[in-house]
């Protein structure tokens, strides 16, 4: 029997309803701003963008797999495809690239074609050590551990920080088997 | 082969979008909701959350203004009153949430006061308020937004969200009232 056929990401995109990129983007600003302010600490700025991003990815993952009929990823890599073909594209209306695969098949690098958090965005000197785009390592981090995949998710290049594209590492930790929530013999 | 040197790509350098680029709006929702959760931590009551989402719109409507002046309306800038109003109902309102506001009331009661008035704020589409927050409007933020574009065009404004119930609509309306300074009423009057 043929399984339901997965939607691209464009398909579902063009069919979710929309908002202007420029109102996220701005939004995210103040966002990154406010923790500046109240946090001082770029590194604390950073794990708290982190965290903010994994509360999005636990929720994010439904949404996902509700309106994108993926089915069941039979290994790392055809996950890492589906987060930078369908996902990405999906909520942000980018696609990503998926290269640098380790031998084993377990770490991968996502290449961000253009990235709608960092328009109009300059980092000051203060703020060297800031990962502008935290929140999206987050995201992944959160969506995957919620399908059972621990991972870990950091930035490799970052055009902020003068690199020349938005690289995201996803290292496949472990995979966590679910947890069958009652006892068998209740 | 030489090292590559790091570039740092000048902002102002790149040529500007032409603002036609979207994001889902459930991408949107969550970042919404991330904000307002975070600020919840931040403080000990509803007046001071309303304060710091406001001041956090307030910041998206300054750049909001400079962006849309120097797109939309070729650097020129809004003099009179009812120009900057109807920039902010029709110009913000259309780049920012897709549509122009439902409504621009000039206040009965008092001659500083208008009010731009939505059925559903896109902010408040995914938020419910519990019952003991009280009248806490996650539109404050849509507020800053407005007192943001309001205070920088020359404006100054005091800029609440406030809920209005309509009958025969289970969800109640959002009005975002601007009560305008002094100074520009009079300059309004002196302009005639």
């Amino acid at each position: 029997m043929a399984p339901a056929v997965p939607r691209s990401g464009d398909a579902i995109f063009a069919n979710v309803e929309r908002v202007n990129a420029e109102l996220f983007t701005l939004t995210y600003g103040a966002i990154v701003r406010q923790l500046l302010t109240d946090l001082e600490e770029v590194e604390e700025v950073n794990k708290q963008l982190d965290q903010m991003g994994y509360n999005i990815g636990i929720r994010l993952i439904d949404e996902f797999l509700a309106k994108s009929n993926v089915t069941r990823c039979v290994d790392f890599r055809e996950t890492a495809e589906v987060i930078a073909k369908v996902g990405f594209k999906m909520f942000l209306g980018v696609t990503a690239s998926v290269t640098n695969w380790d031998t084993e098949g377990t770490s991968c690098s996502l290449i961000l074609d253009d990235n709608p958090l960092v328009d109009f965005v300059e980092l000051p000197d203060t703020c060297q050590g800031l990962y502008y785009c935290n929140i999206l390592s987050g995201v992944v981090r959160g969506a995957l551990e919620m399908v059972s995949m621990k991972t870990e998710v950091t930035w490799i290049r970052d055009m902020l920080r003068g690199d020349d594209a938005f690289e995201l590492q996803v290292k496949l930790l472990k995979q966590v088997p679910e947890e069958y929530p009652y006892k068998d013999d209740e | 082969m030489i090292g590559k040197m790091k570039q740092y790509t000048n902002v102002l350098d790149k040529p500007l979008s032409k603002g036609r680029q979207e994001v889902s709006l459930s991408g949107f929702a969550y970042l919404f909701s991330e904000l307002v959760q975070y600020n919840q931590t931040q403080v000990d009551n509803i007046g001071e959350l309303e304060r710091r989402l406001e001041d956090a719109g307030y910041a998206v409507g300054v750049r909001v203004l400079e962006l849309l002046c120097h797109r939309e309306k070729g650097n020129r800038r809004e003099t009179r009153l009812l120009g900057i109003l109807s920039f902010v109902h029709s110009t913000v309102w259309k780049v920012l949430f897709g549509k122009v506001a439902d409504s621009l009331e000039k206040g009965t009661e008092h001659e500083d006061e208008y009010m731009i008035s939505e059925k559903e704020l896109l902010v408040n589409r995914f938020i419910s308020v519990p019952k003991d927050m009280g009248s806490f409007n996650c539109g404050a933020f849509v507020a800053g937004i407005v007192r943001g574009v309001l205070d920088n065009a020359g404006f100054p404004a005091v800029v609440t969200a406030h809920f209005v119930p309509v009958d025969g609509q289970q969800r109640p309306r959002t009005t975002i009232l601007i009560k305008f300074a002094e100074e520009v009423l009079r300059r309004e009057a002196r302009l005639g």
